[in-house]
This record gives structure tokens, sequence and C-alpha cells, in this order.
């Protein structure tokens, strides 16, 4: 088994900082806040996964963070490439640089996960979104282990874990002064190598403490369900807005446009931008002629259900959500996914 | 004052007065929501106390339109603070809710509680313990408080030299997704096609960057002016805690400065801020 001291982690991490970008969850924005609010967002500072100098600006007690990975894989916007006028009167394209070797250190197991579904739709098929793999492909997962299930989370309930190491490089999980580290891939492997790990022999390892398990409901269970009021009735309370979309793991829906844009010098360009979108956006399957197949909000939520729990795993062979509990908590009228399933779950199958 | 809501809810459904009363209830992990309830039987879900404090007139909006082409309007009974009937106010003048299609279930209001059993702040600010408008008023109204909003986080931002005021927006805007909370949460805000949301970008791109993210709020902020009634509902809602309040106050102080202590939602006139139509655009024609 390996060991690493805390303090050694920390200076590994100092280190690596100089040499190459360093993602890590950090508290982000301002500390005096509204500690009582009923908004939790809005009780104090939040933990992003953000680009860090080193070990001290990391928070390392954290539960899960506002936003995803996806960010850093699929950011909220990119873009594509520009269009500009030359010296010679001519159009010249630039394409954007492509991502540099980087380290994305304590990505939390769920989240590792749920980069299994942006795996699918971006690499599955030919061609690859070249955006997506080169990130991908220049990243380093690190994860950190949860010491326990958060409240609200679901992981094991959807076939997740805690402490998994099924989808990071390497994983850290805390131990008395320090961590045990598994190294999972060869990718690991190369990074491990300048940590100066231990081998210690034996090695008390924590065991999580779990939420209650729950049922899922059966494809036969969604099949009957889809033109139930139920619908009806948890979209009565929904407000049509994005969050759960923006705040999970695994939504990958975007938009593509073409923009004019003046820069800062004056100078006209087109650039191409790709941004997230939602299914809960009311424009979101607006066709051309103006048909909208999911124009009303209830066909909007029921999308989101079925997309994690029926459409992903027939489409992509994978599991549509991986329990995090972002949509749970951040849901401003207390839809709760788990809530849904459980509901849907209890119904006598067709 | 519950039960005064749960009988008053269980007879319109009785009688078939209305076909569904919004209200709040409790959740299965604890959580206040909205309510609604279709069937007498079910109005012992209802409560009220000092966690209710969404507004809920946001869902008369688009239960004032046929779901479908030809079918009648249902009238709805909803449950409404004082702060929520101004909100009210601002759609019955402004044509976005029938009056005769909601029953307006008014409560007496205490004032609403943070999750720590503190007084939300908007709450210290209020004067008004009644609706201004209601078909029914539940619950025993409090002694009225003789406290005025004097604005005062609103003049602290506007103490702050420029630069800091920039760089304090600038980074409370950064941590926007362009999630849309605020708006759809927003009872005043209903137009059917956002100007953040164009398919054509005519103002707004997608992109989410700090010029277009400050963009959508303050064009929200200036149609608000005039119709906000500082509900909060807005940043109650925010998934990153951007205090979107604090723009609309300013709004909406500025307007009470400009119209001799005017506030959104106390007349029957609609705001002559940013609903003075006239001619064939005349908002009694807009139906």
């Amino acid at each position: 088994m390996k060991f690493i001291e805390t303090r050694a982690l920390h200076e590994w991490l100092d280190r690596l900082a100089q040499e190459m970008p360093l993602i890590a969850p950090t508290a982000v924005g301002p500390q005096e806040k509204a500690p009582g609010s009923r908004n939790p967002a809005a009780q104090g500072q939040q933990v992003f996964y953000r680009e860090v100098e080193g070990a001290a600006q990391i928070a390392w007690d954290f539960t899960r963070t506002a936003l995803s990975a996806r960010e850093h894989f699929m950011p909220k916007t990119e873009t594509l490439f520009t269009i500009e006028t030359g010296p010679d009167g001519k159009a010249v394209l630039h394409e954007t640089k492509l991502a540099q070797p980087r380290v994305f250190f304590g990505i939390r197991p769920c989240d590792a996960r749920g980069l299994r579904v942006l795996d699918a739709v971006m690499l599955g098929q030919e061609p690859a979104d070249v955006y997506y793999a080169q990130r991908r492909q220049n990243t380093t997962l690190v994860g950190l282990a949860c010491p326990q299930m958060w409240e609200d989370c679901f992981c094991n309930s959807v076939g997740g874990a805690p402490d998994a190491a099924d989808d990071v490089d390497i994983l850290l999980i805390q131990v008395e002064g320090g961590f045990a580290v598994q190294v999972v891939t060869a990718k690991g492997e190369r990074l491990a190598a300048g940590m100066g790990l231990q081998e210690v022999e034996r090695l008390e390892l924590p065991q999580p403490k779990l939420n209650e398990q729950f049922a899922l409901p059966t494809q036969q269970q969604w099949l009957a369900s889809f033109n139930d009021v139920y619908w009806q009735r948890v979209g009565d309370r929904c407000l049509s807005c994005r969050i759960c979309s923006y705040v999970c793991p695994t939504c990958r829906c975007f938009d593509v446009r073409d923009e004019t844009v003046v820069t800062p010098q004056g100078e006209r360009i087109v650039r191409r931008v790709r941004a997230w979108d939602s299914c809960q956006g009311v424009n979101y399957r607006v066709q051309a002629g103006g048909a909208n197949p999911r124009a009303n909000l209830e066909q909007r939520l029921r999308n989101r259900f079925y997309c994690k729990y029926y459409y992903v795993p027939i489409d992509y062979a994978a599991d549509g959500c991986v329990g995090c509990g972002r949509c749970v908590i951040a849901c401003p009228v207390n839809i709760d996914i788990r809530e849904v399933l459980q509901d849907l779950a209890r119904r006598e199958p067709a | 004052m519950i039960e005064d809501i749960r009988a008053l809810a269980r007879e319109l459904l009785e009688k078939g007065a209305v076909k569904c009363v919004i209200g709040y209830e409790v959740g299965p992990t604890g959580r206040v929501r909205p309510a609604f309830v279709y069937e007498p039987g079910e109005v012992e879900r209802l409560i009220f106390d000092g966690r209710c404090d969404q507004n809920l007139v946001t869902y008369l909006t688009r239960r004032n339109k046929p779901r479908k082409k030809g079918e009648e309007v249902p009238t709805t009974a909803v449950v409404v603070k004082p702060c929520d009937a101004r909100s009210l106010r601002v759609l019955l003048n402004e044509h976005q809710v029938q009056r005769d299609k909601v029953y307006i279930i008014g409560v007496a209001c205490h004032g609403m509680q943070n999750a720590d059993g503190t007084p939300e702040l908007r709450c210290t600010r209020c004067d008004q313990r009644v609706p201004l408008l209601y078909d029914a008023l539940c619950g025993e109204p409090p002694e009225v408080l003789a406290v005025r909003d004097a604005y005062e986080d609103v003049q602290q931002i506007e103490a702050l030299p420029l630069e800091e005021r920039l760089a304090y927006w600038l980074g409370e805007l950064d941590r926007c997704i362009r999630c849309y909370a605020c708006r759809q949460a927003c009872p005043t805000c209903f137009c059917s096609v956002c100007e953040a949301e164009r398919d054509d970008s005519l103002w707004v791109g997608i992109a989410d960057r700090i010029p277009e993210k400050a963009f959508f709020h303050i064009i929200r902020a200036f149609h608000q002016a005039g119709r906000c009634t500082e509900c909060n509902a807005c940043e109650a809602v925010c998934p990153m805690g951007i205090p979107l309040s604090l723009i609309n106050r300013k709004i909406a102080k500025d307007v009470a400065q400009m119209m001799g202590g005017y506030r959104a939602g106390e007349s029957e006139e609609p705001t002559p801020l940013v609903t003075m139509l006239t001619g064939e655009e005349a908002i009694d024609e807009i139906h």
C-alpha cells in the first residue's frame, strides 16, 4: 500500500503548480455573506474546481463543488475558431490553441464517473470532438475520496461509491497523518513517480458512512410512465430554469453560434462559439418552421429524467446519473430526483 | 392560520370554485416548497409559516393560458403574502392575469425567517402586514411596524468609488452561469422570448462571458423599473449566490426618488416607466 504524508503532498502540489496548470477545489466569492440564508449558495463562499497556485489555495474539507468537473472538459463557453481580416484584406481563420498537459487534483469519484457520459458522447463515435479529446488526454485525474456520503448524495444507489477508484488515474484516501494512494492507470503511474510515495505494509482504510440505498425504476416502469399525469404534477412547481442541467456532471448539451464581435482594438471579427445549452430552456427544441415538440414545461422536465435513466443507458451503455446530489440541493423548488425515482419505482409494472 | 387556509382550500375545491390551490408544503426531506393541490382530500398537505418565503404569484402567468387551444382558462387559488400581492397587482395591471381567474388567499404576514431562525432582511424593512388585495384573509394581522426601507444596502454600494463598484459587480457576475433561474422565479419577468435567449443573438450572444452576463442582468433590471416589488425571488434562487436584489433595489430606490416615493404594485395603474404605450400598443389592447 502506498502512502504520502500531508506535508509531502502539499509540497508536491506546490511544485506541480509551478510546472503545469493545477486544477483543484478552491473557495470562491466574497466571505461576508448571509450565513442564515435559505439559499445554500448565499450562505458563504462556494467551492469550485479552479486553477490554483499551490496547496494553500485548496479547499480540503469540501463536500461537493458548486459546479461539476464538466466545466474543465466542456467549458461553459469556448471559442472554436475566429475569422479575422488579414493584412491583404483576405479572411484568415485562427484555430483555438489546444489544451496543455495539466493535473486535475481533488476530483470526487462521482465527478470522475460523470466523465464517462461525456466521453461516450464526445469521443464514442468518429469524428471525436477534438477540443474535448485534447483536454481529456492532457489531463491526469487525481481523485479525492469522500470520507462519507454527504447529505443528498446517492452515488451508492446508482452504482457508485464515495471511495471508487474506477474513473481516476490516482485515488487519494485520507488516513491518519496523510493519504493512502492508489495508482490506477499508467497515466497515474507517470505522475506518481514524482510524488515521493512511501511503501507501507499495512494501512487502516476508513469505511465511509453510506446513505440509505434505494431501488431505481425498471425500464418497463420508465416506458409505462411516459404519458403519465405525474409529470404535469412535478412540472407544476418547476420554474423551467437551467440550474439542474448546469450543475450536473453528465449534462452535455451545447449550442454553437457564429457571432460578430468587435475587439478592444476596434476590429470586427467573427468567432464560432460553443456554449452550454439545456433541455429545460423554452427554445431548446424549437425547429425550423417554429414547431416545438417539447413546448410544455413538463415535457422538458420529463426529458431530464428520461435522458439520465432511459436514453443514455440505452444509447451509450453508460449510467446517465452519478448521484452527486447537486441538482437536489440547487433546485429552488425542491424537485428532488430521488423522490421522482422512488415514486416511479413504486409503481406497478405495466 | 394553517387551519384557516386548509378549510378555505377544501371549500373552494369542493365547490369547484377553483381547479387548483397553490400554497406551500413540506417535501419528504423537510424542505418547504410550493404545493399544488387539486383534490379536497389533499388540503392537509398545505402549511404556512416563516419558511414560506417563495413568491407563488410567479406561477400564475403560465396558468393564465389555456393548455390547449380553445380550452377555458381554469381558476386558480393562490396563497399570497403582502409582498406577493404587490407582484400580483403588477400582473393584473399589465393584463397578465385575469382577476376573475384567480382567487387570492391573503395571509396576514408575521415576516419570513432565515434557515437559522433570524428574520429575513427584507422583512425587517417591510411595513406591510396585510396584502393590499385578497378575496379572503387568513390569520390575525400583527401590529404594523413603523419601518420604512432606507435602502442602506444600496447606499453602501453607491458610496464606493466607481472602480471599486465595478470590481465588485464584475466579481459577482463572473460567477453567473446564465441558468436564468432569477428570471424564471421572477413574477414580473414573463416575456415569451427573452432578449438573452433569442436564436439570432440580436442583443446578447450565447457566450458565458462577463459582457453578455452583465448585459442580461442590466437589461432585466431596467425592464423591472417601477415593476419590481423587491420580493427577493431572484436572489433567493441564484445557485451562485449573487446579490441580484441589490441591482433591482438600486432601480427601485431611484424610481422612488424620481417619482415621489413610488413603489411598484401599490397602484392600480401600470407603471409609467416601462409600460407607457399608446395608440395601437396601448396596454388595454394587449390581452
